[in-house]
């Protein structure tokens, strides 16, 4: 019997971590996406994309706590103002510098700490709660699920799609799509590359915007909130492979995977004689996946990053 | 013995194969031209040679030492030089410091070696120097390479090539991009440094530019050796002659 | 004059006005100097590889943390002497240098800046696991003061003839000693990057492929950068571990100060050093000025209008200011003074 047990246990757990990770890695999907475009296109590693999800969530709380609108206009506020980021930041400032690598790099990581200081200076460093769509939670089999996150991966594959057929039906879609391929060849054929630029910026804010409004009903609202989203961007992208749409979504699973896998699965206490301890796995090894993977790229394959090296 | 010797050297990209199971070599003083048209694989055999790209297959010897596999920066002073064909140099130094590189030591720890007379000597061999109220002395010219013209930068590549000692310079494409006073400078200057005994390998796709200069020609189409010899003898090759045809006259 | 004479002279007059004023401040400045020496030294050791070799590291501070967390949590735990705990921090450094420069040296340009900007993050995480021994972000108090009693007993019968009592002697040993550090750092920095080996790291930023082709190991040399690099910077971390006696989680392993020496760099000018140091004093003098500013009242109204708002902005100000100067001084101050010196004074003879 009690073997019986356990191994009802393991598989209820087992049941929770899959649940989960699908869950949550179509949000990481969703949250590289966009900045997995912008690298893509313009071959601009936009370090800012994190913060770009923070301006979603923040946008949205302020609308709803302090505007006292509803849910979904506080919601579409957030993805218009960050499509409204994304193409000042762009003008702006990546425009301008995009030439040389290195500088947009410390320019696009200065705009997220810049970010990160205003919004430390309105609303301070704290912890915030973002109301979720819909509280509550439903039993999948024997998972309690909170309903929101059902909804956020709904939502998110909803955006991933509506992207995929943009990019592959729409006429502009394909404008981006041969641009991202041939950048001279583009604008040799008549294709205004600055416009397809500034087209990219938008969508992938707005994208930001969706992703980072469910990032903070799901994970956190604070200052600090937009190192996780890019370092799980630059993970995938890592993993996934240059500006590759499938590629991006298994890398998303694989990583949500691990994710899931280090922080659900039961964490062992382990103690020295003085009695401090650390946790090896468990809620504090949030993050760590997305970050062994890419140290473990680095030292094994480095030149695979990417597929090429220069 | 061959100064160089290149065995059945093989590199594809892809599906294109730009050198096919190539074999030459260069005796010691001697004037090598490889020369083939554009797309013969000219410069990926310079770019095998100096361990900047690793060959699929074969072997190439150094002075009887095998250097295939090594990295560049060894080759280079082992003894092969090499002048790229878009010069290559350091836009914010002058040409004084552009040149004085090949002349600082690999070592990091090691006795101070002053470079300035090695620099010197070889701004003052490839006619880098500034005029100057003294006329025995060479002065490196200060300007930055972006003010010099294309034979000027030339020199530059000469020169910093040269500094390295080398007992074989590989010349990629020398003449490109040159106006006909600087190609006729140029090719003094190459005879110039023959005449000192330097061996040279030669890469151009004009075979009547070089004809003057090189004791001996290999001609490559499509990666493959399709003659070897002297001007002469390969001017009068109908292989040759038909490539040289089908290849717009190269 | 050549350029190494001008810099030596340039870090010259800095150091001695940096010791000369260090009597004349009031005791707060003092402090604020005093680190500002320590993140010049931070800011000069980014400089040796970033500056000169081109290969931005955006994670300089994880040096920082390798170096400052070993000697500190060493004196902590196992009771480690300072003469023990610094050299080993270093040396932890340099390791963590070595070992990481291998396989990041393959990457080029912005994929090994964003490599390094991994590396603080992965060290973050796990401080925060190791929270029981690292004290976390609240970090560990205890560590053994780099200015102990003793020594300060014996110099005090002597100085409080000078009217020093023994708080301000305290701020004195350690300003002096970083003022010490900082020029030691200085002229060794100074003297490497107008040696050929500096020559040579220029170089390999303006064209990788021409240093190669001159016969030149470029892998070596910015490996030796590297742990170059990185043994300056855990030096001054190990140190700031026995200053503050404690080890901050804030001050080993800000995002924001590593950041911060890219702008104290950019500001100096990238690859001078001497450059470096005195970005350095601007950023954390700046920080500082603004703070003092916040404390004024401007003339305005009945109450006066206070600008005490203005504290919370002074990191802001300072990312904005970076965006400005990326934009219209990328060359940074001591090449435009070099500029208008050499108009003067006709060429500089360089070498």
């Amino acid at each position: 019997m009690p073997l019986l047990k356990i191994m009802d246990q393991v598989f209820v757990i087992a049941e929770r971590i899959v649940i989960y990770s699908v869950l949550i890695s179509a949000l990481y999907a969703l949250v590289a996406l966009g900045f997995t475009m912008i690298f893509g296109v313009g071959r601009v590693l936009n370090l800012a994309h994190g913060a770009f999800l923070m301006v979603g969530a923040y946008t949205a709380w302020f609308a709803q706590q302090y505007l006292h609108w509803n849910l979904y206009s506080a919601f579409a506020l957030a993805v218009v103002v960050c499509t409204l980021l994304g193409i000042v930041l762009y003008h702006g400032l990546v425009r301008h510098v995009q030439r040389s690598p290195i500088v947009t790099l410390i320019a696009t990581l200065a705009c997220a700490l810049l970010i990160e200081e205003l919004i430390k200076i309105f609303f301070t460093t704290n912890t915030q709660l973002l109301a979720p769509f819909v509280s509550g939670s439903v039993e999948i089999h024997k998972t309690t699920v909170i309903t929101n996150r059902i909804i956020a991966f709904g939502a998110s594959w909803l955006a991933i799609l509506l992207f995929w057929l943009f990019v592959h039906r729409a006429r502009w879609g394909k404008v981006i799509l041969a641009t991202a391929q041939d950048q001279e060849g583009a604008a040799l054929v008549g294709i205004d590359v600055k416009k397809v630029y500034t087209l990219t910026w938008a969508i992938s804010g707005a994208l930001a915007g969706i992703a980072g409004f469910f990032f903070a009903s799901w994970v956190k609202l604070d200052p600090f909130m937009w190192r996780d989203p890019l370092i799980i961007s630059f993970a995938i992208v890592v993993v996934g492979g240059l500006g590759s749409l499938k590629g991006s979504i298994v890398a998303a699973y694989l990583i949500g995977f691990l994710e899931v896998l280090m922080t659900y699965s039961p964490s062992v206490r382990v103690c020295a004689a003085d009695f401090r301890c650390f946790e090896f796995l468990g809620s504090s090894w949030v993050g760590v996946s997305s970050l062994l993977v890419l140290i473990a790229i680095l030292f094994i394959k480095p030149e695979g990053l990417f597929g090429r090296t220069e | 013995m061959a100064l160089l010797r290149v065995e059945n050297l093989r590199k594809s990209f892809g599906g294109l194969m730009a050198v096919k199971d190539l074999s030459f070599h260069v005796e010691p003083q001697e004037i090598l031209g490889l020369i083939g048209p554009n797309g013969a694989g000219k410069s990926t055999v310079f770019n095998l040679i100096m361990g900047i790209l690793k060959p699929d297959r074969g072997q190439i010897f150094f002075k009887g030492q095998e250097i295939t596999h090594w990295p560049t920066y060894k080759i280079v002073n082992a003894g092969i030089a090499r002048v790229f064909q878009i010069a290559q140099y350091f836009p914010r130094k002058t040409v004084y410091e552009n040149v004085e590189i090949s002349a600082i030591p690999n070592e990091i720890f090691t006795r101070a070696i002053d470079p300035t007379p090695k620099t010197l000597q070889s701004c003052e061999r490839t006619g880098l120097c500034e005029h100057s109220s003294d006329e025995n002395r060479c002065i490196c010219r200060q300007e930055l390479p972006g003010m010099l013209p294309q034979g000027g930068l030339r020199r530059l590549e000469l020169a910093r090539a040269i500094g390295t000692d080398p007992e074989l310079l590989l010349l990629d494409e020398p003449f490109a991009g040159l106006s006909h006073a600087e190609v006729d400078e140029i090719s003094h200057l190459i005879a110039s440094l023959r005449d000192e005994g330097q061996t040279i390998i030669l890469v151009d796709h004009n075979m009547r530019g070089v004809m003057r200069l090189v004791d001996r020609i290999v001609v490559l189409c499509f990666g493959e050796k399709i003659a070897e010899g002297t001007p002469e003898e390969v001017a009068r090759n109908p292989q040759v002659q038909e490539a040289y045809l089908a290849g717009g006259g190269f | 004059m050549s350029l190494r004479t001008l810099k030596f002279v340039l870090l010259g007059l800095t150091v001695i006005v940096a010791g000369a004023v260090g009597p004349f401040l009031p005791s707060k400045w003092m402090t604020t100097l005093m680190y500002a020496q320590l993140f010049a030294v931070y800011a000069m050791g980014w400089d040796i590889l970033s500056g000169m070799t081109g290969q931005i590291s955006f994670g300089h501070i994880f040096f920082v943390a390798v170096s400052g967390y070993t000697a500190g949590l060493l004196n902590l735990y196992l009771k480690w002497p300072i003469w023990a705990t610094v050299p080993t921090g270093v040396s932890m450094a340099v390791l963590a240098g070595l070992l990481f420069s291998v396989p990041a040296l393959r990457l080029r340009g912005p994929y090994f800046s964003l490599v390094t900007l991994i590396l603080p993050l992965a060290a973050a995480r796990l401080v925060i696991i190791l929270a029981d021994w690292t004290g976390g972000e609240l970090g560990k108090f205890g560590v053994t003061p780099l200015c102990q009693d003793s020594l300060l007993n014996t110099l005090e019968g002597l100085l409080s003839r000078l009217h020093i009592d023994s708080f301000r002697l305290y701020q004195y040993c350690n300003y002096y000693f970083f003022w010490v550090l900082m020029t030691a750092v200085g002229v060794g920095l100074v003297w490497l990057s107008t040696s050929r080996i500096g020559k040579i790291l220029e170089a390999i930023r303006e064209n990788e492929e021409a240093v190669e082709a001159a016969g030149i190991n470029v892998a070596k040399y910015k490996i030796f950068a590297f742990a170059v690099s990185a043994s300056v910077v855990g030096l001054g971390g190990a140190l700031s571990v026995h200053t503050n006696e404690a080890v901050f989680f804030n001050s080993l392993l800000s995002l924001t100060s590593s950041i911060e020496m890219i702008v104290a760099s950019v500001i100096g000018g990238m690859g001078t050093i001497v450059g470096a140091l005195w970005g350095g004093f601007l950023v954390r003098g700046g920080e500082q000025l603004i703070r003092e500013i916040a404390q004024w009242k401007l003339p305005i109204g009945a109450e006066g209008l206070a600008l005490s708002f203005l504290e919370r902005w002074a990191t802001f100000i300072f990312f904005a200011l970076l965006l400005v100067l990326l934009f219209f001084a990328r060359q940074g101050l001591l090449p435009l003074l070099m500029g208008l010196f050499r108009q003067r004074r006709g060429e500089i003879r360089r070498g």
